[in-house]
């Protein structure tokens, strides 16, 4: 119920913003992407193509639009590569939808 | 936003977290109520860059006190004087997400970042280290025996990236060291070296210590 409703928020957002996040890729992970009952912020991964986008989007993204409080963090595919960001945190991809990546 | 701050807050409030709103106090704070528990009033405010000891003073000075205060939006810094303030009423502050967890805790206005404190606790507690200012709610500064003071910024993430460095010096200003607060993940190549450009140091926690030492 609550990874449903901050999901739905979290691409409303991502479809707001328009072609700043072309390119990024959006992963949910923690408390809320395991659905827990008592989840009380959301854990929101962001991949960007370069530091540009990265400090667009910090700039653009408003954590009080979101059901929850956001804990956002934002970084470049490559550094992402560096520490094997997506696996280490059991992210999900949330956005953009490809079939079989998502939820 | 329409109405109030006040109201916005309360339109966030989902009961299916266990938390209701049950009534308001005459000076506007939310009384609310974790499950069973004995309601508890919460003071809104709305400041926008940083929150002074000026406006938390009014609303501590009301015969009923907050016990917990949120300020919308949620990105503004604390200042050390406000927190000061707000942890002496007693009372506790933090995000809407956090007053579940001081709901929850059965003591709302000692409720403590748990962060903070372990940070504030082990930079206190180091041998080369006499006292330590709190600037905002996640910037201390340690002054040392040896070597000159350190201003440290806290940095969420499980990994830190240049992003997250970057975004730091945007928020807090200059500081010396930027240190990860989770203790998994990692510390990026690129933040290393955003840090490095600004004259700073992205550490883990234990490079935080080795940093104090010298």
């Amino acid at each position: 119920m609550t990874r449903e409703r901050c999901v739905k928020a979290i691409v409303d957002l991502a479809e707001r913003l328009g072609s700043i996040q072309d390119g990024s890729e959006w992963y949910l992970f923690g408390s809320v992407d395991r659905d827990e009952p008592a989840a009380s912020d959301i854990d929101l991964l962001i991949l960007c193509t370069v530091d540009g986008q990265a400090d667009a989007l910090r700039r653009e993204i408003n954590p009080d639009d979101l059901p929850l409080p956001l804990d956002l963090g934002l970084m470049t595919f490559d550094e992402a590569a560096q520490v094997d960001a997506v696996r280490t945190q059991r992210a999900r991809l949330i956005y953009p939808h490809t079939s079989g990546r998502t939820t | 936003m329409a109405g109030s701050i006040t109201d916005w807050l309360a339109s966030k409030i989902d009961p299916d977290d266990g938390l209701t709103i049950v009534d308001r106090t005459p000076e506007d704070f939310l009384l609310m109520q974790f499950r069973s528990n004995e309601p508890f009033p919460v003071a809104v405010i709305s400041v926008k860059d940083v929150i002074l000891p000026e406006h938390v003073q009014p609303i501590l000075s009301h015969a009923t006190k907050p016990q917990f205060i949120v300020n919308v939006p949620s990105r503004t810094l604390w200042s050390g004087d406000a927190i000061s303030l707000v942890n002496a009423a007693p009372a506790a502050f933090g995000t809407l997400g956090e007053i579940r967890k001081a709901a929850d805790s059965g003591d709302v206005p000692s409720y403590r970042n748990k962060n903070w404190d372990y940070f504030e606790k082990a930079i206190r507690q180091h041998s080369n280290v006499h006292a330590v200012t709190r600037v905002y709610d996640e910037v201390f500064e340690a002054h040392r025996h040896k070597g000159k003071s350190l201003k440290i910024a806290l940095l969420n993430g499980y990994h830190v990236s240049a992003e997250d460095v970057r975004n730091a010096r945007d928020r807090f200003g200059k500081f010396d060291i930027a240190v990860k607060k989770s203790g998994y993940g990692s510390v990026t190549d690129a933040a290393e070296q955003a840090a490095a450009s600004m004259g700073a140091k992205a550490v883990t926690f234990k490079g935080l210590m080795q940093s104090l030492a010298r």
